[in-house]
């Protein structure tokens, strides 16, 4: 079974959240400062860290950067109390694979859990001839690099999930915007159109990220 | 200012040369004979003339001379007013201008420690309130996975009040960061880059290193733009630049680019970099700068903060310190 080693300094969270992970059935290691993390994280035993950002001696995103720059490849789901958006994109600069806002519930985290396992064990996300790097977000059509920014490579990185199957627009204003009420809004339809453009998708006639009228988007297995 | 002195002395002088000149007519006239009377007040006309002139050439340079210390100050409380809260160690011969000059400094060096602490605090409170509700939502949800349905019940109604909770939080902090960025104007980033250039030309000449600018406009179309208060991005560029002239070695680049929806913008050198034991501590107050003539990476952060950004010591081995801002995207 898989290891978790969790880097929290604060024990009033690292128990339950140990009990929790440990209820899932993974091995939990737990570290309460961010040099014996890094070195536990480095040791090459541990499939996924879970990181606080607020850790003595050597915060969240230094031991991400360390980890990053030590050629580790071993996914992060950062943790912090810090939850405007630029701390998600600085988190992920430094190198965090995810990013769960504190508080969070327990089910949200768990599944964020599994989906960087499962995603350790498979390739980056393909289909159709796009390609997305998930350890270094970065977008790729036929092999050439495509600039996205943060919300389209979100959406794009939800179609690519489910690739072959229909994102329905509510999901994709949730997972994208976190907030369904953009469902409705003129923004997804832009968002989607901006991505057909740089993926090269005629917008009359799509063939890789098709319109299913009056549901949401499906992105072709291809 | 200027033209006020002026007009006084010309009036002065004016006065001085008529109450000169005009009894010296009436004795030419009353006790030069004839011949010599037009010749006699010609000469003293003429030279009337000339006393006025000379006496406005040289009002004219006092009065620049007095208006430019003047001048500067204004200068310098502007910039203060628009957010700049670098003190200038600026210093004049006059007393007074001096304790103007003391007074604006000290209070840009207050204001700057008073936004430290209002972002202290707000950061304090929101990883406290968040920390101490995540343990809470954990052990209820602990609570909730037991079979009883009516303890679970009851669990399930205690969290929701964790998420109305939650949710104030949000809104309080939110609420915060609005009234804090309400300076905030567009920005352009190529604007801010050439200015460095002017601001930093001679330090960098004294130390006989290099300053390079990379911000890219090609592909951004319009230019890079951000939302930031005026003065603040200036500020802060400045303390990462000295920072480099000061700790760095080499030549210093400042790039700015596009990331997602943030303005990124990087200084870095070409030195080894932030000493390991001091990386968790470049941002601590009294660590870095704040020697009196800068503001020190503390309030340097505070200051992005302010505008809803960050900044980040990117990487240690060379020093990479990045500013991220919300970006105005041209879409």
């Amino acid at each position: 079974m898989a290891t978790v080693l969790l880097a929290e300094d604060d024990t009033a969270i690292a128990q339950p959240l140990a009990r929790a992970l440990e209820r899932e059935g993974y091995e939990v290691v737990v570290r309460t400062d961010g040099v014996s993390a890094l070195q536990a994280a480095l040791s090459g035993n541990v499939d996924l860290l879970v990181l606080d950002l607020g850790l003595p001696r050597a915060d969240g995103l230094e031991v991400a950067r360390r980890l990053r720059a030590a050629g580790s490849a071993l996914p992060v789901l950062m943790l912090t109390a810090r939850r405007d958006e630029v701390d998600f994109v600085v988190g992920l600069d430094a190198g965090a694979d995810d990013y769960v806002g504190k508080p969070f519930r327990l089910a949200e985290l768990l599944a964020r859990v599994r989906a960087l396992l499962r995603r350790r064990y498979s390739a980056d996300l393909a289909a159709s001839g796009v390609r997305l790097e998930l350890a270094s977000h970065r977008a790729y059509c036929d092999g050439e690099e495509v600039h996205l920014t943060n919300k389209e490579y979100a959406l794009l990185r939800l179609l690519l999930e489910h690739a072959g199957d229909v994102v329905t627009r509510q999901d994709a204003a949730e997972h994208v915007w976190g907030d369904p009420e953009m469902a409705g809004s003129k923004t997804l339809d832009m968002h989607i159109s901006w991505l057909r453009r740089k993926l090269g998708d005629p917008a009359q006639a799509p063939r890789k990220l098709v319109t299913v009228r009056g549901v949401g988007f499906r992105f072709e297995r291809g | 200012m200027r033209r006020r002195i002026l007009v006084s002395t010309l009036t002065a002088v004016l006065l001085a040369v008529g109450i000169l000149v005009v009894p010296l007519l009436l004795l030419v006239h009353r006790y030069v004979v004839d011949g010599g009377r037009l010749w006699a007040a010609g000469l003293i006309v003429v030279l009337a003339v000339v006393a006025v002139v000379v006496a406005m050439v040289v009002a004219a340079r006092r009065a620049r001379e007095t208006v430019r210390p003047l001048a500067e100050l204004a200068a310098d409380a502007a910039r203060l007013a628009a957010g700049d809260l670098g003190p200038t160690g600026r210093r004049y011969v006059a007393e007074e201008l001096d304790d103007l000059a003391d007074a604006l400094d000290s209070a840009a060096i207050r204001l700057g420690e008073l936004v430290r602490r209002e972002r202290q605090l707000a950061a304090d409170v929101s990883h406290q309130l968040r920390s101490r509700l995540t343990a809470l939502s954990m052990r209820l949800e602990e609570v909730a996975a037991v079979a009883d349905p009516a303890v679970r019940a009851e669990a399930e109604a205690a969290l929701d009040q964790v998420d109305r909770m939650v949710h104030i939080v949000d809104e309080l902090l939110d609420q915060a960061r609005t009234e804090r960025a309400h300076n905030a104007v567009e920005i352009d980033m190529a604007e801010q880059l050439s200015a460095l250039r002017t601001d930093w030309d001679d330090a960098f000449r004294l130390s006989g290193r290099q300053l390079h600018l990379d911000a890219p406009d090609g592909d951004l179309g319009p230019g890079l733009r951000a939302r930031a208060t005026p003065g603040h991005v200036a500020q802060v560029l400045g303390v990462l630049i000295e920072n480099a002239l000061q700790h760095g070695a080499g030549a210093v680049t400042v790039a700015a680019r596009a990331h997602g929806e943030h303005v990124v913008v990087e200084v870095r050198d070409e030195g080894v970099g932030v000493p390991d034991p001091l990386v968790p501590l470049v941002f601590d107050r009294g660590v870095s700068g704040g020697d009196g003539t800068g503001i020190g990476l503390s309030v340097a952060g505070a200051l992005v903060e302010a505008d809803s950004g960050r900044l980040e010591l990117r990487s240690a081995h060379p020093a990479v310190f990045a500013v991220y801002l919300p970006r105005i995207s041209a879409d």
